[in-house]
């Protein structure tokens, strides 16, 4: 094709981006595969044309004018490229970038307000890694390891589990004092008081609060 | 001049006589067992407790609408998801049943709904004359959800239409059976759909998913001569009129601005609520009897205030009563309603 051999980067991250926005799985596919043969940047790709588009879904759901089956469908369109194009990102680099574990605390099996949280970072452009429910501190702690994440997110809804919250914030501190991953907190009974008290970074009332807490944390606007 | 409270419910919905303004509180039974000494887990699995619980709020607050509700799942355990139940919080969905194996149950046998009649029949026969017993049903969009794992659900709107609306189709078999057998017991149907919401699908969505199938649930409360109450979670601004299209005679609303669409639909809709869980739960009495005082003069047309949702577990009985005190004890005239 003609206009695949003359194409930009520029216009391909467009492209991308839109074809995100447009829910578009076969063709993030086509454009994704496109990055790869015109030995331009995966991770650029990932930055400026996947994750660009993720933020017009954020935008598009703040306006509502997405919903949560767009924004969910907008994700899988999403990972369907990142899928192709994380592989053949350079070890060292891959595990860089902005990336996010979210988890609900151990004893706590409410998830609803974790998952709109992942999902609202994930709208953001932020890479996500949800270790679901009823998370132990052991759990923690190993993919802390594995993965090196900027940023680490805890969520309980109830008031009897916000000890374990405390318990995850001090072993992380414990544990990880030299790289130290940001914390945030959430969930109901939590409070501005309570993330302090237990050396959380940042107490986050809902969904949007969480987002910009993660940018202030990561120094972005 | 005093009524039951079924009297001023029903006078006031049917705008026969607006002169005595109803207090609804949602009291659902997470809070009813609170107040009672029992646990959630008791009340979910026990419909006498969940009767006894409820009655012994009613008896509390003097409250003008007794909602029967323990929790979302019932209906969904029935039809196959596997819950847990924890002693103080609501049940929890561990595994949801393969699609393929969905069908509607018999409300009489399977699960816990026998359960939720039973606390109807107990709440009718104990309280019935007094006040309006109501039994929370879910829409089958609402159900759906909830069968069939929300995330992929929600995906599916978009990805697998098709699959989706056959889950509705069984979803919408059962509650028919449910609301045939909730009238039988001498209680009124009180749908409620806590994920058809505007905050969480779009107008389209609810006109293609949510629409059709609660339409008919509809039709049968309605042909049956009773007023069609329905309540959704969320914000609901953006699908207030695809609400409206459905003909309920009351909503209850938690995100809405009241005193723009009491005007809007006055000829057509009672609104009802929407005062915020978390004022009351948190908020002194003093703060709860001012700010149920403050949404009570907002609003010129016909309304009920209520809360936006139920009433959370621990909200002080304090802060129910001074909700109440405000309503009973305001001046508040409603202008007349506009005959149609």
């Amino acid at each position: 094709m003609a206009e695949h051999s003359a194409i930009t980067k520029e216009k391909l991250w467009q492209e991308l981006a839109d074809a995100v926005v447009c829910m578009d799985e076969e063709r993030t596919i086509t454009l994704a595969q496109q990055v790869l043969e015109n030995s331009f940047s995966p991770k650029e790709a990932i930055l400026h044309g996947l994750a660009e588009g993720m933020r017009q879904v954020g935008e598009k759901f703040a306006r509502k004018c997405y919903f949560v089956p767009e924004v969910l469908v907008c994700a899988e369109t999403m990972y369907a490229g990142f899928d192709i194009l994380k592989e053949h990102i350079p070890g060292e680099e891959a595990q860089k970038g902005t990336s996010v574990i979210v988890g609900v605390v151990k004893g706590d099996f409410h998830d609803i307000g974790k998952n709109i949280v992942a999902l609202m970072l994930q709208t953001a452009g932020f890479i996500i890694h949800d270790l679901g429910y009823n998370v132990s501190v052991l759990t923690f702690l190993q993919k802390i390891r594995e993965i090196n994440p900027d940023i680490v997110a805890l969520s309980t809804l109830m008031s009897t589990t916000l000890e374990c919250m405390r318990e995850v914030v001090h072993a992380i501190r414990g544990e990880f004092a030299d790289i130290s991953p940001k914390i945030m907190v959430g969930g109901a009974p939590v409070s501005q008081r309570f993330a302090e008290e237990i050396g959380a970074d940042f107490y986050g009332e809902d969904a949007q609060q969480a987002v910009i807490g993660a940018k202030q944390l990561m120094g972005v606007q | 001049m005093k009524k039951t409270p079924k009297q001023r419910f029903r006078d006031f919905i049917t705008r026969e006589d607006l002169s005595e303004i109803p207090a609804v509180p949602i009291v659902a039974g997470d809070h009813a067992a609170h107040i009672s000494g029992l646990t959630l887990k008791e009340v979910c699995k026990s419909g006498k407790k969940l009767a006894n619980a409820l009655v012994h709020s009613f008896r509390t607050y003097n409250h003008d609408l007794v909602v029967v509700f323990s929790d979302v799942t019932v209906e969904a355990e029935a039809m196959g998801v596997v819950l847990d139940f924890p002693e103080d919080n609501s049940p929890r969905i561990i595994k949801h049943p393969e699609i393929a194996e969905i069908q509607p149950k018999n409300p009489r046998k399977d699960g816990r709904i026998p359960e939720i009649l039973y606390a109807a029949e107990c709440c009718v026969n104990s309280i019935g004359e007094e006040v309006q017993v109501c039994v929370a049903v879910k829409d089958p969009f609402s159900l759906g959800v909830l069968l069939g794992e929300a995330n992929t659900f929600f995906r599916d709107c978009i990805k697998n239409p098709q699959l989706n609306k056959e889950i509705l189709e069984i979803a919408l078999c059962n509650q028919i059976a449910f609301v045939h057998e909730i009238i039988k017991t001498g209680a009124l149907p009180l749908i409620g759909a806590p994920f058809a919401s505007g905050s969480l699908i779009s107008p389209e969505m609810f006109a293609q998913f949510v629409t059709p199938y609660m339409e008919r649930v509809i039709g049968i409360i309605r042909n049956s001569g009773l007023p069609v109450i329905l309540h959704i979670c969320g914000d609901t601004e953006i699908i207030v009129d695809r609400i409206m299209e459905l003909h309920p005679d009351v909503v209850s609303i938690d995100e809405l601005d009241i005193p723009v669409n009491a005007a809007r639909f006055r000829d057509s809709v009672m609104f009802m609520g929407n005062l915020s869980t978390t004022m009351l739960l948190k908020g002194s009495p003093g703060e709860v009897f001012a700010a149920t005082t403050e949404l009570l003069n907002s609003v010129n047309d016909p309304f009920i205030p209520a809360t936006g949702c139920d009433v959370p577990v621990k909200t002080p009985q304090e802060n129910v009563k001074a909700m109440i005190r405000a309503i009973r004890t305001s001046e508040k005239k409603f202008r007349g309603m506009t005959q149609s």
